[in-house]
């Protein structure tokens, strides 16, 4: 039931039929190069693209106000933003069951612990799910994180939150100075408030 | 018998269903529905709304399918929005402004963008035209005889014809000539298409990207005005040596200029943003708050400030620009110069809307 | 013992691939049959090696091997059985085992049916590049994703479990096998192309060879996307099916050229032509799987279904798609030319004219898929920015495509070979066109509006009668038992895709939505049906606790429940949903009750025709198994048609059925070859 090929190699020991002669006009030939360079460009993309989950954007609140949080501290209180503008806050959305989260909380309490003293600094923590409010307050005061904790999920939009954890270190003047998602670390906070300071943006 | 019959009837035939089709089709065109009269809800309006931007948190899901707690606020936001009256660009300008270009659903048409929109048109002209052409090419050599109605495997010529091979060697030139040429057409015509469109202003103040990096320092200037305005204004002069009419880039300029009161450098570059760009609206806004600061020429502020109102103004600066407008007008009327205006003259370039 | 044996399966395999391909080359160059004879064999090394390597794993997961890594990663005591065994492909390293388990079936199967023939330069062509893929896998398991690895440090005794979504439906154990016998069904095929390019016999044998190879992936990997399609919606809880996802794009992308590839083989067969557009076809297809299960498991591309790579996995894959594409590419300048015939289509009006534009609208779909799932690279490459590229994009840009597929499939079983007159179409179409009016106006009398929903409605009813007429034929003229075989199976199919689109068209047009806060006992009312909160439940099972609200629509009870895992945070949402043919509600419980608010948050949907497109998934698979039926009807090939003369084609009177109908199923007699089947 074989289909019948009638240009079956004509000796059986040679594998390749005889080389014909090429026809004029090769189509196929430009189309599959063109085709190949596309895919070779393609493929140099891919091969130079980072995981998606690595790609940091850029923040659009970058050198502009930062947009005003206020809701009930979750130690009891009220608290807005427009509070701190003696100095310098990192606003920190987190939430417990977030995992990096976790691993970035030590360096958030050495943070504070290392700027308690000159009162230039603080972290603001924002719930970021409201169903957390309960277990947040809890781990917060299970690891005595002094530092204000505002329930005010609905911030997570003009700050345009696009992971957990995400911090924004605002600065005296209530400008947005730096954006790090996925994790501070308290070197990274003292060189960016060094840096701000240098330029005259010190606690008024 | 009967079959000859029924060609007769045919085409009138053919021409009931055709009536009955474009009929149908003429009164089932309009709102999507199902014919029950309702309006949509509230509710549906900010699905479908919300249905446009990406879950910002999640890996690909919409606004509208997600339950993450930030998809829910911006559904939530939406909704407030929608109530208020806002519409759906408005929507828009604000959720790019805080997210930026990434949680649109939709690649916007402008800048290196509007390929992906382009590109499957051109893509698909091509095809057709190539299958036209092939059809032109076999008919003809059908008709002429030249080609067998079966399919056979190319004939090998044992030698090309020399006077035969002359003349199929100018026709190759000349269409891989004509191939070349109009895939050099195509691929400017895209150019083009990008260029024109980069660098677009989007609703929100964002910049879309263009095949040259100037948006990348363009938001780089933006983001260091505020904490260090000379480097800001280094990188603008940057890329207004490259592109002098670079609307955004002067516009900006003449705000730091204005902010630090250098004020005649600051009214020449917003001056010239504007007719840089004729339907620019910040350089107005701007111009008319240095005006009225500065100069208290409040006839001109008005007129700047009438004119950005009435051209689409940013929401969020609405505000503003009321206030300003108000106190010009209740100034001219008092016949002083008007006094200085701490509020419109601290106003940011971006406030953000909650 | 289980990652030794394990592991040394996996070696097991590669070896035999390598060995296989090395013995079947020398053969080829010494000319020896022992040889090549031999190396064939050598696939049941690895089939063995594979098949252990899979009890392996499957032993390690039932039993709760804590010492395998990826047991460790997917595994936990709380895991019923049937979770436990389908953890195998849970995760990558796992998945990629059940990839080489079915690669090495299919190469078996290959084995076996052509033993006979194991000397044909074809054949054994084809089983090296089936032996060199193979190689690849398990290459891959051995050194970048071993699914075998040992934990580090102390045996641990409890696990995570598999990822809560993943046990939530037992389809968790039909989805990703069935699209595994799809997408890697398409190795055959492939490798029968590469034979034959490199061979240089690109006549049709290798077409007819594996045509019910392709049939039969085709129809695993229908049934794979449908079932995905089902069960995100039975459990994603936003009442969608498809959301153009990148992970749903790289296993459509094959599915789409390979559609093309089976229309366009009849062309081939019939009149030799479309050559290159068929080995194209096919090259690509292959390649596209291989490009989708980079897009999986590399995590350059965001989305729900992607395994996360820690081993470079991703790089390794790319590598192998660059090489795959190297020699297609490689192939096609050397041999292409010498594809092409000189026949010519000489009226765009013809089944040969119809199969082209079909080749050109798959091509255009399976573009425009593409472009829109890798753009955001490009851009990210081109100037850093990042944009996104959802699924609005592809609603808009494959529309337009869609319907003329819908036109083109009412209006191509109607053609005749070679060319067609307007009269004939006139009277073929008739009925097609009356059922089309017909539903347009049953329709827009029943108060539906809405230009496009209203204008696919159309041409599926075009394509569903046209589809129909030719059924009707088909039995007139042969009997019932005609529908099995390639012709009716087709038709049958056609009917199915038909029944998806106006199910896809319905569902996504007239769904009616609503979030309702619910308290006990009080009746609500939605779209003209009544629901009743009736309360809340916590029932815990083995690994899970759910909090399950009973609400009542129209008097029967339904359940949507919010599923915790044991030791995962992260919660599921269940939904219930009531399917009838005629719409289908859809509860998704959004906020639970609590003591402070007592009432519960409950989206419902209402969509009309969801069932539609589970019924036509499982008709375009019935038709597909169909139309593998054999039949025993003689092929009338070219030389047979000529013989006859065209009058066949040229002039019809109504109801006569000409060569055009006929079928042309079978593989032709030895000898019958005609002149189309000349290289």
């Amino acid at each position: 039931m074989s289909a019948v090929e009638t240009d079956e190699a004509p000796a059986p020991t040679e594998p390749r039929p005889p080389v014909r002669q090429r026809p004029r006009r090769r189509p196929v030939l430009w189309a599959s190069l063109a085709a190949g360079v596309v895919l070779a460009v393609l493929i140099a993309v891919f091969a130079s693209a980072q995981p998606a989950s690595e790609v940091l954007a850029n923040s659009p609140l970058l050198g502009n106000t930062a947009p005003s949080i206020s809701g009930a501290g979750l130690a009891g209180g009220h608290y807005s933003l427009g509070q701190f503008r003696h100095e310098w806050v990192l606003v920190n959305f987190m939430a417990t069951w977030c995992e990096p989260c976790q691993e970035e909380m030590p360096q958030l309490l050495k943070f504070t612990k290392q700027h308690a003293r000159a009162g230039d600094a603080t972290v603001l923590t924002v719930v970021y799910d409201p169903s957390d409010v309960g277990q947040l307050k809890a781990y917060l005061a299970a690891r005595s994180a002094r530092w204000p904790a505002v329930n005010d999920p609905a911030a997570s939009v003009p700050y345009g939150v696009t992971g957990l954890p995400s911090s924004f270190l605002v600065a005296p003047d209530g400008i947005v100075y730096a954006y790090m998602p996925g994790g501070v670390t308290a070197a990274e906070l003292d060189s960016y408030i060094q840096q701000g300071a240098a330029k005259g943006l010190g606690p008024a | 018998m009967v079959a000859a019959e029924r060609k007769k009837w045919l085409p009138a035939l053919w021409a009931v269903l055709a009536v009955c089709v474009g009929l149908s089709l003429a009164v089932g065109s309009g709102a999507i529905g199902t014919g029950h009269g309702k309006p949509p809800s509230l509710y549906q309006r900010t699905l479908q709304v919300a249905g446009e931007y990406r879950c910002p948190v999640c890996a690909g899901e919409s606004v509208a399918a997600s339950q993450a707690p930030e998809a829910v606020e911006i559904r939530q936001l939406v909704e407030h929005w929608l109530q208020e009256g806002d519409s759906q660009a408005t929507i828009r300008s604000f959720l790019v402004h805080d997210y930026g270009l990434s949680i649109l659903e939709r690649p916007p048409a402008s800048g290196v963008t509007v390929l992906v929109w382009v590109l499957p048109v051109v893509a698909g002209t091509v095809a057709i035209t190539g299958l036209g052409l092939g059809f032109v090419r076999w008919r003809r050599a059908t008709v002429l005889g030249s080609l067998p109605e079966e399919g056979v495997a190319i004939a090998q010529p044992t030698a090309p014809r020399s006077e035969g091979g002359a003349r199929s060697a100018h026709r190759l030139r000349q269409r891989v000539t004509l191939v070349a040429g109009a895939a050099l057409v195509v691929l400017a015509g895209a150019l083009w298409l990008v260029d024109r469109s980069s660098s677009a202003r989007l609703p929100g103040a964002t910049i879309t990207g263009g095949l040259s990096g100037v948006n990348a320092e363009l938001q780089e200037a933006s983001a260091i005005t505020a904490s260090d305005p000379t480097e800001a204004l280094a990188l603008y002069d940057d890329v207004l040596s490259d592109d002098p009419d670079q609307p955004v880039a002067l516009t900006a300029e003449g705000w730091i200029y204005a902010q630090a009161g250098v004020v005649p450098e600051a009214i020449s570059l917003l001056g010239k943003a504007e007719s840089a760009d004729p339907g620019y609206d910040l350089p107005h806004l701007y111009r008319a708050l240095v005006l009225l600061d500065d100069q208290g020429q409040t006839v001109p502020a008005a007129r700047e400030l009438s004119w950005y109102l009435a051209h689409g103004p940013d929401p969020a600066m609405v505000k503003v620009a009321r206030e300003a407008l108000a106190q010009a007008q209740a100034t001219r009327s008092q016949g002083a110069p008007g006094p200085t205006n701490k509020s419109a003259s601290s106003a940011k370039k971006l406030p953000t809307k909650r | 013992m289980n990652i030794a044996l394990g592991q040394s399966a996996l070696l097991l395999g590669l070896l035999g691939a390598l060995a296989g391909a090395g013995t079947l080359l020398f053969g080829l160059r010494s000319g020896r049959r022992s040889l090549l004879r031999a190396g064939q064999g050598y696939i049941l090394l690895v089939v063995l090696g594979a098949v252990l390597a899979t009890v392996a794993m499957q032993r390690a997961l039932i039993t709760h091997d804590f010492t395998l890594e990826y047991v460790d990663n997917n595994d936990s005591t709380f895991t019923p059985l049937i979770y436990r065994i389908t953890a195998m492909w849970s995760d990558l390293a796992g998945s990629i085992l059940l990839w080489a388990l079915v690669l090495s079936g299919y190469l078996t199967a290959m084995w076996i049916r052509f033993r006979k023939r194991a000397y044909e330069p074809v054949i054994v062509w084809a089983k090296v590049t089936g032996y060199v893929i193979a190689a690849f896998f398990f290459g891959l398991m051995l050194t970048l994703s071993d699914p075998f690895t040992r934990v580090h440090g102390a045996v641990p005794t409890q696990g995570p479990g598999p990822n809560p979504l993943l046990q939530d439906r037992v389809l968790v154990a039909f989805h990703p096998p069935l699209l595994y016998l799809g997408l890697v069904g398409f190795t055959v095929p492939f490798c029968f192309a590469v034979a034959s390019l490199v061979t240089g016999q690109v006549g049709q044998g290798w077409l007819f060879e594996t045509r019910r190879w392709s049939i039969f992936a085709w129809t695993c990997l229908t049934a794979g996307l449908v079932l995905g399609a089902w069960w995100s919606y039975q459990v994603l809880g936003w009442s969608g099916y498809w959301a153009w996802d990148p992970v749903e794009n790289s296993a459509l992308l094959p599915w789409l050229t390979a559609t093309a590839f089976l229309h366009s083989a009849m062309v081939q067969q019939r009149r030799a032509m479309l050559r290159v557009w068929n080995i194209s076809l096919v090259l690509a297809t292959f390649s596209l799987t291989i490009l989708g299960t980079f897009f999986t498991r590399s995590g350059v591309l965001e989305s729900v279904h992607s395994f996360t790579d820690d081993g470079g996995v991703g790089p390794a894959l790319l590598v192998f798609f660059g090489l795959v594409v190297a020699i297609c590419i490689g192939l096609l300048v050397w041999r292409g030319d010498q594809l092409r015939t000189q026949g010519a289509i000489e009226s765009p009006v013809s089944r040969e004219g119809a199969f082209l534009a079909n080749n050109l609208l798959f091509g255009a779909f399976a573009f425009v898929v593409l472009l829109g799932t890798v753009f955001p690279l490009l851009v990210q490459a081109l100037n850093g920015s990042s944009i996104t590229v959802g699924g609005p994009f592809f609603d808009t840009m494959t529309m337009p495509i869609v319907l003329c597929l819908l036109f083109l499939m009412a209006v191509a079983p109607v053609l005749p070979w070679r060319r067609a007159s307007g009269e004939l179409l006139r009277q073929r179409l008739l009925w097609p066109a009356a059922g089309a009016a017909g539903v347009l106006a049953g329709c827009v009398l029943a108060g539906l509006r809405g230009f496009w929903p209203l204008l696919v409605f159309t041409l599926a009813a075009f394509a569903g009668t046209s589809a129909l007429r030719q059924l009707v034929l088909l039995v007139r003229r042969a009997g019932p038992r005609s529908i099995a075989g390639r012709s009716g199976g087709g038709m049958i199919v056609h009917l199915g895709v038909v029944l998806v689109a106006v199910g896809f068209a319905a569902s996504h047009a007239y769904q009616h939505q609503t979030l309702l806060t619910m308290s006990v006992g009080r009746p609500a009312s939605f779209e003209g049906h009544t629901l009743v909160f009736r309360g809340t439940k916590m029932v815990t099972s083995a690994g899970r606790s759910s909090l399950v609200a009973t609400i009542d629509v129209d008097g029967h009870a339904y359940y949507p429940a919010i599923e915790q895992f044991a030791l995962s945070d992260q919660s599921v949402v269940s939904p219930a949903v009531h399917s009838t043919p005629a719409q289908d509600i859809y509860l998704a419980l959004t906020s639970v009750p609590t003591a402070a608010d007592p009432d519960a948050g409950v989206a419902v949907y209402v969509t009309p025709l969801v069932m539609w497109l589970w019924v036509g998934g499982l008709v375009v698979v019935l038709g597909a198994l169909l139309s593998l039926w054999p039949s025993g009807r003689p092929r009338a090939g070219p030389a047979e048609e000529r013989s006859r003369g065209h009058a066949g084609d040229a002039h019809v009177s109504y109801g006569t059925v000409d060569g055009a109908e006929q079928e042309t199923i079978d593989l032709p007699e030895p000898g019958k070859t005609g002149v189309g089947a000349a290289v």
